[in-house]
Formats: C-alpha cells, sequence, structure tokens
C-alpha cells in the first residue's frame, strides 16, 4: 500500500470499517512509514480530544429520574415538570487515549478484571505466547484447537515478501471471525497471534484504550517483545487485545448485546 | 421472574434503558442544541421505546433500535425534510472520498495537545456550528461508535452519503477549530 491510499483510509480505519485484509495493509505501511503513521496519530488524538470534550456536556441533574418517571405515568404527569437546569457534570472516566511512544515504564496495574485471576484468561495467554514463540522460531506449528485457526494459519503461510498476506479477502476464504476483530484475524487468540507476529515481532503493548477508561498494563503482565494475545473478560464484552504493527493497533470486540468496544493500543519498540 | 417482552415493567425496562440516557442525551444535545428540547426527545425517546419494546428483536442491537426512535422523533419534531421537487442532495451523489481537493491534515499531534491545554468550549460550539447533517453523522460515529451500516439505518440514508457527511463533517470541524485556535493566538498559522 502507497501512502496516498493509507491516508484516504485513516478514518475507515480509525472507525473499524476496513476488512480484515485491508486492516492488515495498513497497519503494515503504518508500521513501515513515520511519515503516515504520524499523521494517523494526530488524526486518532484529534478525534479523542473530540470525545473528551464533549463527555464533559453537563448532564441535567436528576434527568434518569425524570425518564423513569415519565415512562411509568405515560404521557401525563412529567410534561408539567420543567427539567432542573443543567448544573453538576456527572463525572466521566476520562477517556483521555495516553499514548506513550517511548520506553516508557508503566504504571502498575491494580484494575480488578486482571486481578481476577481468570483461570481461562491466563490459559490464552499462556497458549498466545507458546504459538507466538513457536511461529517465531520457525518451528512447526503445533494443533491448534480449531480448524479455523489452521485454516487461518495456512492461509497466512501464502504470505508475501512483506510478510503480509495481501492478496486473499480472508471472510471469502470461508474463515469466520469469532470475535470480529478487525486487526488481525479474529478466530482463536492463537490464530491472531500468528498473523500479528507477521507484521511486527517486536512490539509490545503498553496501553489499551476501552470507551470510558485509558488502561495503562502492568509490565508484569505485558509479555516481552514478540508477545502475544491476552484475552479479558471486561464489562460484559470478550476483550482480545495484541499488539500489532506501528504505533498502534485497534480492535473491535462485538458482545453479544452487539455493542462495540474500541480498543487502542500504543506500542514500545 | 422473566417477564415476556410484551409484559415489561417498568423497571425492567429501565434496567435496559438506563445505561443509554446519557448518550442519548448527548446525542440530542447535539442535535437540537437546547438542553430543554434534548430532554423532552429523551423522554419522548423512552416512552416510545418502552410502548413498543415488543417490536425490538431480542438479541439485535438494542442501541441501534434506541437510537433510530430518537433519530426519528427528532426529524418529526425539529428537522423538516421537505425538498422541493427535482433537487437532489449533492451527498448522495457525490463519491465517497474527494480526491485532492480539501485532503488536509489541519493539526500535528503536538498541536491536538496545545489544544487539549487551552481549548474547553470551542470545541463544543465548533460542533454547534457544522450543518445539522454534518453533526448527526459525527455524533452517531465518533460518540457514540456506531458503525457506518447501522447509522445508515439510524439515519435512513445511503451508507455512501454516511461516508461522505462524516468525512466532510470531520474536515469542517477541525478546519473551524483551527481558524478559531489561530484566531486565539493558540496556534501559529500553519504554513500552506
Amino acid at each position: 500500500m502507497k501512502c496516498p491510499e493509507a491516508r484516504r483510509n485513516q478514518y475507515a480505519l480509525l472507525d473499524n470499517e476496513l476488512d480484515v485484509a485491508h486492516n492488515l495493509e495498513i497497519l503494515a505501511h503504518l508500521n513501515q512509514c513515520p511519515e503516515c503513521a504520524r499523521l494517523f496519530n494526530a488524526t486518532r488524538e484529534f478525534e479523542e480530544l473530540v470525545r473528551e470534550k464533549e463527555l464533559a456536556l453537563p448532564i441535567p441533574v436528576g434527568l434518569a429520574e425524570r425518564v423513569l418517571a415519565r415512562v411509568r405515568t405515560g404521557s401525563a404527569g412529567a410534561e408539567s415538570e420543567v427539567p432542573a437546569p443543567a448544573g453538576r457534570v456527572i463525572p466521566f472516566p476520562r477517556r483521555g487515549v495516553a499514548l506513550v511512544v517511548a520506553a516508557a515504564v508503566l504504571v502498575a496495574l491494580t484494575l480488578a478484571f486482571l486481578q481476577s485471576g481468570g483461570g481461562p484468561a491466563e490459559a490464552l495467554v499462556e497458549e498466545s505466547v507458546a504459538t507466538s514463540e513457536a511461529i517465531r522460531s520457525g518451528a512447526e506449528p503445533f494443533e491448534v484447537a480449531s480448524t479455523d485457526s489452521k485454516a487461518l494459519y495456512a492461509h497466512l503461510a501464502k504470505k508475501t515478501a512483506r510478510g503480509i498476506c495481501t492478496s486473499h479477502d480472508l471472510s471469502k476464504a470461508g474463515f469466520t471471525p469469532a470475535g470480529c476483530c478487525t486487526c488481525g484475524v479474529g478466530g482463536t487468540p492463537s490464530a491472531m497471534a500468528a498473523a500479528i507476529q507477521y507484521i511486527a515481532p517486536d512490539a509490545v503493548l503498553t496501553h489499551i484504550v476501552v470507551p470510558g477508561a485509558s488502561i495503562p498494563l502492568d509490565p508484569a503482565k505485558v509479555l516481552t517483545k514478540g508477545s502475544g494475545v491476552y484475552s479479558y473478560r471486561w464489562r460484559g464484552h470478550d476483550v482480545l487485545i495484541t499488539p500489532c504493527g506501528s504505533d498502534l493497533c485497534v480492535f473491535v470486540i462485538r458482545s453479544d448485546a452487539g455493542v462495540r468496544a474500541r480498543l487502542l493500543g500504543c506500542l514500545v519498540h | 421472574m422473566t417477564a415476556t417482552p410484551k409484559a415489561l415493567t417498568a423497571e425492567e425496562f429501565d434496567g435496559q434503558f438506563r445505561p443509554l440516557i446519557e448518550p442519548l442525551y448527548r446525542t440530542a444535545y447535539r442535535m437540537t442544541r437546547d438542553p430543554v428540547r434534548a430532554e423532552d426527545l429523551v423522554q419522548e425517546t423512552a416512552l416510545r421505546a418502552f410502548r413498543s419494546y415488543a417490536q425490538y428483536e431480542q438479541g439485535s442491537n438494542f442501541k441501534a433500535w434506541v437510537f433510530r426512535i430518537l433519530t426519528n422523533e427528532y426529524i418529526n419534531l425539529y428537522r423538516q425534510r421537505a425538498r422541493r421537487p427535482g433537487v437532489v442532495d449533492f451527498a448522495d451523489v457525490e463519491p465517497v472520498y474527494e480526491e485532492a481537493a480539501e485532503e488536509r491534515q489541519y493539526f500535528t499531534r503536538d498541536e491536538v495537545d496545545t489544544l487539549r491545554e487551552r481549548l474547553s468550549d470551542e470545541v463544543s460550539q465548533a460542533l454547534d456550528r457544522l450543518p445539522a447533517e454534518f453533526r448527526e453523522v459525527l455524533v452517531l460515529a465518533v460518540f457514540e461508535g456506531f458503525a457506518y451500516k447501522e447509522i445508515s439505518g439510524i439515519l435512513k440514508i445511503p451508507m455512501g452519503t454516511v461516508m461522505s457527511r462524516l468525512y466532510r463533517a470531520r474536515q469542517a470541524l477541525q478546519k473551524d477549530l483551527r481558524a478559531v485556535a489561530e484566531a486565539a493566538g493558540i496556534l501559529k498559522r500553519a504554513v500552506s
């Protein structure tokens, strides 16, 4: 992918609207082109700024109660009430994207969901690490849990010289993402790790940004260079986080309720 | 304990609806630019959603369904879409991406950091200055995180129009804020 195309697609990337193949392409380009990465970074920061300012909008005091009252009483009653003037700002978690593009030491993470000692999450992390290591070291790919992952891996094996497979639409290849992850390839975390390693083996995830929070990662829990994939249960969403090329990576996870969580990761090289 | 959708109580509905109240309010505020109208819209939306809950397909995107109700209410009350015959909305026919033209990058990363420190109400005011059709898509895409396809369903416009308006909305917002920041001496005039 050349620069003009990458720049033309930056909003589509930001909005998680690219299909898997294009996503990989543009991220690979950003990894190799500092100028485009800089521009994308600035674009994304501007969006984040606008979102922050929007979340500071004052919400009228007692709004939720009046809405419920309206639902209860139907079309009568609440109409005569005058809504309270906007006063107190309901505090929102800051959505600032903490982007540290430097070898920074991270703040230790104290969020409950990482400490919840999730058995399944830990197992997935371990599996992912092992997969990444095996692939990076060129060892035989080991048995993966699902046939989806196998097919994916075989598919990725047909990569181009740059290490990215750009000639196929993965969904057309019969690969059905289990997690709707638009960066990487969905499926199992192992498969995602495999895909990511082809893009940027030397990357470490330092932050996760989800709606409502910017979460610095505990360096002890972040895998070292050549890292794999984390899977967490966070606020009712299945979250898959994988380091990916360039300064950042973007995922969308769709929960069963159809809500999208937009994640941005920042990498330290 | 489990109520069928048709027998939903107000409390049960509130449990599902409550997390959407503030996002709905912010969207309604951006659409109407008036806190009183915005609250009115949210209350009407809640009432309509409650009354027509049986039409909501369980398991489908509840937020999108509710936002569609909000938008319908807003359009019915505040946005007359009367068109003169023969006039076509240019946005419906123009290409999605405008090549060359105004494809500018308005801020560097450092400049955005400066804006974050120095701006407060200016962003909100700039949003309010956007034309209504730009504001609508921007709010749904950037603040509420709806997919282009979902926005297309909520606003009942083609997806190409969604993409085009969103792109133009973003460019317009950046251009406006750039001018505001330069006029206030917050940013130096860019050498273009």
